[in-house]
């Protein structure tokens, strides 16, 4: 597994067609996968915007560990898989309670797949710096 | 040395702090702790943080305020090493000088700038002398600050002070310290002092 992380806008979605050359038919969105039950589409090589889907599935009232389980498992069917997420929690700590957990949650679920990852690219203006392997 | 562990929230900062201090820590292990409990979501958080720590060896000091005031017990005889010299068997002192982690930064800073016995203006002189003097009864000083600056949003001017002024901390610690490191989603990207924590 793969897992591609930056701040918004940065171009990790080019740098995934155009640096890792992966189709975007092949690309799911994370909104997308929160409203089909959390399975993905046979034939995905990426999932983009999966801090999108940790948000909507805390809105759907699911835990961490119960959203940290679903994302283990799409790894353990397709260990080549490759997870793409805005980086977040560099900010004031939020006033909306939600807010709070969200990045939270977010962070604590990616610091256990950026320990499972073969491969961590941090993307920034675009260009891709590798900080793990 | 000094250490300054930096990273956004739930980025597994502390994590890794903690494993520097039990990497080159030796038996006198201080946890510095700088966060006022206020609410129930605190003390969770306070709780997750013990529990992580236990079985380490720390000894925990609640310091909202006023580092430089902050008295370690140094200087304690730890050993009685015996050397041959010319006068025969000599017992010598040593001194057991520890190592402390200091949590958290962002914490600190608004303590000495909002609450009436910190130093208010005068916050960044006083975490200054404070790490200074701190560092200075220590073998290792680690001190965990945090990434709040990017968020993107345009804050009101009491918050923009604040950011200004941990800011300002943070460059000013980074110059001071040894090893700089950023903990991005657990995986330390090292800034300065590479030398002494690639393998970690």
């Amino acid at each position: 597994m793969k897992l591609i992380i930056g701040g918004t806008c940065q171009g990790k979605t080019a740098y995934l067609t155009e640096q890792m050359g992966v189709s975007e038919f092949h690309i799911m969105n994370g909104e997308d996968i929160a409203e089909s039950h959390s399975v993905l589409t046979g034939g995905t090589v990426a999932v983009n915007h999966l801090h999108l889907y940790i948000r909507s599935a805390l809105q759907n009232g699911r835990t961490q560990d119960e959203i940290q389980t679903e994302i283990l498992f799409w790894l353990e069917t397709n260990p080549e898989l490759i997870l793409v997420t805005d980086e977040i929690g560099y900010g004031i700590v939020p006033m909306d309670p939600f807010e709070r957990e969200y990045r939270e949650v977010t962070g604590r679920i990616c610091c256990v797949l950026a320990q499972k990852a073969e491969t961590v690219i941090r993307v920034c203006c675009g260009l891709g710096s590798v900080i793990k392997g | 040395m000094i250490f300054l562990v930096t990273g956004g929230s739930a980025s597994g900062k502390s994590e890794y702090a903690e494993k520097l201090v039990t990497t080159f820590g030796g038996t006198e292990r201080y946890y510095i702790a700088t966060m006022k409990p206020y609410d129930e979501e605190s003390y969770r958080r306070i709780d997750r943080h013990r529990n992580m720590r236990r079985d380490k060896g720390f000894t925990t000091v609640e310091r909202y305020v006023d580092l430089a005031g902050v008295m370690l017990p140094e200087w304690r005889l730890t050993a009685d090493a015996g050397g041959e010299t010319c006068a025969g068997r000599q017992s010598i002192s040593v001194p057991a000088k520890g190592i402390a982690l200091l949590e958290c930064m962002s914490n600190l800073v608004a303590n000495e700038m909002y609450l009436p016995e910190g130093a208010g203006k005068e916050t960044v002189e006083a975490i200054g002398d404070g790490v200074r003097a701190l560092a200075e009864q220590l073998e290792h000083l680690i001190i965990v600050t945090n990434e709040v600056f990017s968020d993107g949003i345009e804050y009101d001017e009491f918050t923009k002070e604040y950011l200004a002024v941990l800011g300002g901390i943070n460059q000013k610690l980074a110059a001071m310290a040894d090893v700089v490191v950023e903990v991005v989603y657990s995986i330390p990207v090292i800034s300065k002092g590479a030398e002494y924590v690639q393998f970690i």
